[in-house]
């Protein structure tokens, strides 16, 4: 099997396996990690159709990956941010309501 | 020591796994085919930069790093309101000498690479991201030791936050004075601004990033 | 008005290179609508504003105006993407400020589901790059019509649909609305139940009509079809059940998001009729649109002041407060479909067409639908007629800003029975262009 065929399979082995753990787990942050999980397997088949024989790297999968990285990024603080506000006590509440940037 | 599964979580496993098998089964016969990568190396001469993905993110297909901005940006706003630690008072709770002396050895080290990734970002791998990522993990690390930092006055690191987006939308609409459309760079002038937006657009990020490091109580709470 | 959509390619490169933005008049329609909207509850937000409303409340409403209308436009399948994304952000920001101690749950679980959402969207978007090379809407239709149209094709189609349906809640994958609907702030789940799901639904149908035309399928429009049913019959029966008016309206919007999903499987095959069945959908959406902002904004203003949420507690506010309750009536008209109102036309619409092409079954559901939903309305109308006031609601509990937000509901009433009318209108901007 090929290097390209390869990182296909495992991408697509990635994405289902985190999806599926994301979708049964009850713990919030592990959630968060299965979706980073599934994020990444889908980003190694973008990465894995961009491998040409004679031409140099089709560079446009490489940027949908950067730009897809950096909006996973700002998901997870946003859900990391969110799960640690559901777990702590709700008199913290009003005191969130206050703070300004 | 793991648990047996539900009957829901069954359900899903065995969802998951048929669609899985399926996908395997549909996507590995057919190869990748080609497409635009020779279109790309075509225009690689009046995009005013080297590395063909750069040129990608910030020339052709620039309105998806301008909305990519946009989308940190949208996420530090609840971010902030639901912040652990006002930005002016983020305290540092483990610092010690080692950590202090590893961040004054580290740091300037780091700014040095950062602006090594970014200035060559238009020839190799590289860019406003990478670099952008490196400086806020060492904000990060600067806050958490113990050292005074300029990001933690509120006016400076606001405008920071929203310098990038500001100063990308600004050039996008130079097209009122220069004939082109939106977010086309006139072919003599690309590199400078696509430099231009790469420091703005670190800064900014930086910023933004630092702020999400920021956000995170310091005690240990388990999720 | 010119005759064809024009496009706006995005620095001057064509696609597969660049990125462009098409625009049609379904596209400005419902821009203009949106931004309305949007200015009518900055309007009502501005009449509450208060030492505790949350200052981040503003920019991310205007980041959602940014998102849901750069959804009308977009023609390129990563864009789409990144729309979706900010608007879910915007979305999930919006309820994580919502007053009330279990909005933080609420909107983990909301943007759980949106991520979910995305990235089936996004391995669809992955497979059909790794297969076709390109992600301009019209481009891909070019590429998969003239291409063997192989399994990969279907399986990407699914996950993009999939993922537009986990995010417009669709039957059976809304579970999430009700929720995340009903414990949002009143302006929050009007703009959520009126707007947010509307741009999936709506990109969900340009992908239809245009890019995967080729590949629609008997079974795929069959499990739509019963989706939608699913999705009418469950909405209308929960929200019979309901025992918060928050909540029944939020019920109400599974019905209604059902009928949206029912324009779908209409094939037709000349120009003029898939025109009219665009003007019906997008006429639904703005009479829907319209008459789920009245209800959200009348029933958060009588919580606000009054303090009443469930509906026996609206005994006797008929003669109290008769504007607000000729708001939630109108508002009622329209989502049951009775005349004049841009419900009932939008319905008589679809059930036309459902009529010519002889699917009967839907027909009937429609029906027995809109009975259902007026059984429930007719319930709290009758309370709220009917019965004497009772002592405990009568109080006032905010006085400040009450006629700017008195006169934006009756605004909103009216212009719910005014787009009525407005189906030349709708056909007259679809001459640019529907897709």
């Amino acid at each position: 099997m090929s290097e390209q065929s390869l990182y296909t399979v495992l991408g697509i082995g990635l994405f289902w396996l985190g999806l599926y753990r994301a979708l049964t787990v009850n713990a919030l942050l592990i959630k968060i990690i299965s979706f980073n999980v599934a994020g990444a397997g889908t980003f190694m088949i973008l990465i894995a159709s961009a491998y040409h024989d004679t031409l140099p790297p089709d560079a446009i999968p490489h940027a949908i990956v950067l730009t897809g990285i950096v909006v996973s990024v700002a998901t997870s603080a946003l859900a990391i941010l969110l799960a640690l506000r559901s777990q702590s006590s709700s008199t913290t509440k009003t005191s969130a309501n206050d703070h300004h940037r | 020591m793991t648990k047996p599964l539900v009957n829901g979580q069954r359900f899903t496993a065995l969802i998951c796994l048929a669609m899985c098998i399926i996908s395997l089964i549909v996507v590995i016969p057919v190869g990748p085919s080609l497409s635009a990568a020779s279109l790309i190396q075509e225009h690689l001469n009046n995009s005013g930069v080297e590395n063909p993905v750069t040129a990608v993110l910030l020339n052709y297909r620039s309105i998806d790093t301008l909305l990519e901005l946009a989308v940190i940006y949208v996420a530090v706003l609840p971010v902030c309101a639901l912040s652990f630690n006002q930005i002016t008072t983020v305290r540092c709770v483990h610092s010690d000498t080692v950590l202090r002396g590893l961040t004054s050895v580290v740091a300037p080290a780091t700014i040095i690479t950062a602006i090594y990734l970014l200035y060559n970002g238009t020839r190799l791998p590289g860019g406003a991201f990478q670099a952008a990522a490196l400086l806020a993990g060492l904000s990060g690390l600067i806050a958490f030791s113990g050292f005074r930092h300029f990001l933690k006055q509120k006016a400076l690191n606001n405008t920071l936050m929203v310098s990038g987006i500001l100063i990308f939308t600004a050039i996008g609409f130079s097209h009122y004075i220069l004939p082109a459309s939106f977010l086309a760079y006139p072919r003599e002038y690309a590199t400078t601004v696509i430099i231009t937006i790469e420091i703005f657009a670190t800064v900014s990020i930086t910023a933004i990033l630092g702020r999400y490091i920021s956000a995170l109580p310091q005690a240990r709470i388990s999720l | 008005m010119p005759n064809e959509p024009f496009s706006i390619y995005i620095g001057g490169w064509q696609p597969p290179l660049g990125i462009r933005l098409s625009v049609t008049g379904a596209g400005l329609l419902l821009t203009g609508f949106s931004c309305f909207l949007f200015l009518l509850i900055s309007f009502f937000a501005r009449s509450q504003a208060s030492a505790s409303f949350p200052r981040t409340f503003w920019p991310l409403l205007l980041s959602l105006q940014t998102g849901i209308t750069g959804l009308f436009f977009t023609h390129d399948l990563f864009n789409a993407y990144i729309f979706l994304e900010i608007t879910g952000i915007c979305s999930v920001g919006l309820v994580a400020l919502s007053p009330g101690d279990k909005s933080y749950k609420t909107a983990f679980n909301y943007l759980s589901v949106n991520i979910v959402g995305s990235l089936c969207f996004l391995f669809g978007v992955a497979l059909i790059y790794r297969t076709y090379g390109v992600l301009d809407f019209i481009m891909l239709d070019a590429a998969i019509d003239s291409a063997h149209v192989s399994p990969i094709a279907y399986l990407s189609v699914f996950m993009i649909i999939t993922g537009l349906v986990v995010k417009s809640a669709l039957a059976p994958l809304h579970g999430w609305l009700p929720e995340v609907h009903g414990s949002a702030m009143p302006l929050v789940s009007a703009l959520l139940s009126g707007l947010v799901v509307k741009c999936g639904i709506y990109l969900f149908f340009v992908l239809w009509w245009t890019t995967f035309s080729s590949l629609i399928t008997p079974p795929l429009i069959w499990v739509l079809s019963l989706c939608g049913a699913a999705g009418i019959i469950i909405g209308t029966i929960r929200a019979l059940q309901a025992d918060h008016l928050k909540q029944m309206a939020a019920y109400s919007t599974v019905a209604q998001i059902g009928y949206l999903f029912l324009f779908m499987p209409i094939i037709s095959q000349s120009e003029q009729l898939s025109t009219e069945i665009f003007a019906g959908f997008l006429l639904f959406i703005v009479a829907h649109g319209l008459a789920k902002t009245t209800l959200f904004l009348a029933v958060g203003y009588l919580k606000s002041v009054h303090n009443c949420v469930t509906p026996s507690s609206l005994a006797g506010f008929a003669q109290q407060q008769p504007l607000i309750v000729g708001a939630i009536a109108v508002s009622a008209i329209s989502l049951i479909g009775l005349p004049p109102s841009g419900g009932f036309t939008a319905k008589w619409a679809l059930l036309s067409f459902h009529a010519s092409a002889g699917s009967w079954a839907l027909f009937t559901t429609i029906l027995v639908g809109s009975i259902l939903s007026a059984v429930c309305f007719f319930n709290i109308m009758i309370h709220a007629i009917s019965a004497p006031p009772a002592p405990e609601y009568g109080e006032t509990i905010i006085t400040n800003g009450l006629l700017q937000q008195r006169v934006i509901i009756v605004l909103l009433s009216v212009l719910t029975v005014l787009s009525g009318f407005c189906w030349p209108l709708f056909a007259h901007f679809l001459r640019w262009g529907a897709t």
